[in-house]
């Protein structure tokens, strides 16, 4: 379920990496919102995980689809913020939610601001920073990690 | 909270390290509050550790109300604002 948070982060990486006398303004701002992406999807592929079987069902494929899109943008930032009060919660996961509200806003700036300044150090420490903290999401156990998708996506928890 | 901010960075990064803080806040689409803290550093890209940039992290959120507002933490090369002032 995490395939295309990792093709996020792949296409990040070529993005940031490629060719210097290729890079674009464009290139290091799209790079920003692949980041925001990753992190996104990370968690929307979580929810779905307890799902591990496929079929062509159709009852199936709704479910699926309403499970993979129950996070919303706005409150995921909200819960990430709530989520890094709760004293159980697994370094790993409070990494994760840092990042969400870090690069979400990022990755406003990027898609929307005309006027920001897109800066390769700082998109390359955040290419390293992101890909690090979904390694360490992905190695963490996988009822912990789907209960935090959980929670960062739940309408009725604050 | 600036130079709360800016002991925090030098503590983690090395004060010879740390070249500038800048921060401000935003608004943004969904009505969130973003507080920015841009640090410059002095040195090449890549320049700082994973480790290090995560301990400030952990110390930019652990003095801000996180209850109300996003932080933006940035790490910029101090080389990289020489460039751009170049071009």
């Amino acid at each position: 379920m995490r395939q295309l948070s990792d093709e996020f982060l792949q296409c990040a990486r070529r993005r940031v990496n490629g060719p210097v006398a290729e890079r674009t303004e464009t290139d290091l701002r799209r790079a920003t919102s692949d980041l925001y992406y990753a992190l996104f999807h990370a968690v929307c592929g979580s929810l779905v995980e307890p799902l591990r079987t496929h079929t062509e069902n159709p009852g199936f494929k709704e479910i699926f689809a309403l499970l993979y899109r129950k996070p919303d943008h706005g409150r995921l930032e909200r819960k990430s913020r709530q989520a890094l009060g709760a004293t159980s919660l697994d370094p790993r996961f409070k990494r994760v939610a840092q990042q969400i509200c870090g690069m979400k806003n990022k990755r406003e700036d990027a898609d929307y601001n005309p006027l920001a300044k897109m800066v390769l150090s700082t998109i390359a420490s955040d290419l390293e920073t992101v890909e690090t903290v979904l390694e360490d999401y992905w190695n963490a156990d996988a009822a912990a990690r789907i209960g935090f998708a959980i929670m960062l996506s739940d309408r009725e928890l604050r | 909270m600036s130079e709360a901010l800016l002991d925090i960075v030098k503590a983690e990064l090395g004060h010879e390290i740390v070249a500038e803080l800048r921060t401000r806040s935003s608004v943004n689409r969904d009505g969130e509050t973003a507080f920015w803290v841009d640090i410059i550093y002095l040195g090449e890209r890549g320049a700082l550790s994973i480790e290090s940039k995560q301990r400030v992290i952990d110390g930019v959120w652990s003095l801000l109300d996180v209850e109300d507002v996003s932080p933006v933490v940035s790490f910029i090369s101090a080389e990289d604002l020489t460039l751009e002032a170049a071009e």
